[in-house]
């Protein structure tokens, strides 16, 4: 596989990913609005922090309803929280998504990709601000996940490399 | 920047164009003309080189260096 095959394919795995992201904001938010108005409405769906999960409707212990009935706060903060972190995600694979291109279109140390690898890492950071508090129906609890963390010191690395690849760019433009 | 580059000075003398030239030394008119506005970062010695055996010059006679207090001046 070459360089070329390689970016195409990561650039066609990031324009689904934001398919799929769209979709799932727009799936919860059908749910959010679902749960409040139809008593069966999701019985075989559990939402928490983090995601939702689909089981047979005799295994799941709070169906979306019931969990919506009980504890209305709790369950609008759940859905809200997950929709943030989509719209969150669906930005994070927009500036990935960008920086793939400009690499395929040979603009690897543009000054865009430094902004793009910035804005991943904010982003990341806010995802991990986004999942600081995690509710299953009637617990609240702290949790700290350390991936996104990772993810947003990893970029924030990355786009100081671009930046020291744009000004080497630069001289080198500037060199006769 | 302090250091100055006389290259259209040199072409008046031998009476050359700015085209001949980088046609002559093998860089784009483009190039030349950022080392020509003192836009340029760095010069090669192989720009240089090509640049003085083209002029038939001396690489002091291309650069000069003015300082802070001779620049405000001009």
């Amino acid at each position: 596989m070459n360089k070329n095959l390689v970016l195409k394919f990561t650039s066609v795995v990031f324009k689904i990913s934001r398919i799929l992201i769209a979709l799932l904001f727009a799936f919860l938010l059908i749910i959010g609005i679902g749960a409040f108005i139809n008593d069966d409405f999701g019985s075989g769906t559990i939402i928490r922090s983090g995601g939702m999960e689909f089981n047979s409707p005799e295994n799941v212990e709070e169906g979306l309803s019931s969990f919506a009935k009980s504890n209305p706060v709790q369950f609008v903060f759940v859905i809200l929280q997950n929709m943030a972190i989509l719209v969150v995600l669906f930005n994070f694979f927009g500036s990935l998504l960008k920086i793939v291109r400009s690499i395929n279109s040979l603009k690897t140390f543009a000054e865009g990709n430094i902004k793009a690898f910035k804005n991943v890492s904010v982003y990341a950071f806010t995802i991990f601000c986004l999942k600081l508090i995690e509710i299953l129906p009637g617990k609240i609890s702290f949790a700290i996940h350390f991936e996104p963390i990772v993810v947003a010191a990893f970029a924030f690395i990355l786009a100081e490399v671009f930046k020291e690849g744009h000004q080497l760019l630069k001289d080198n433009e500037l060199t006769v | 920047m302090p250091i100055i580059v006389n290259v259209d000075v040199m072409l008046a003398k031998r009476k050359m164009q700015s085209k001949e030239l980088a046609d002559k030394i093998g860089v784009t008119v483009a190039n030349l003309s950022i080392l020509k506005t003192g836009k340029a970062k760095a010069v090669r010695f192989s720009t240089l080189e090509a640049i003085c055996k083209a002029l038939d010059c001396q690489p002091g006679d291309l650069l000069e260096f003015r300082g802070e207090d001779e620049e405000s001046r001009y």
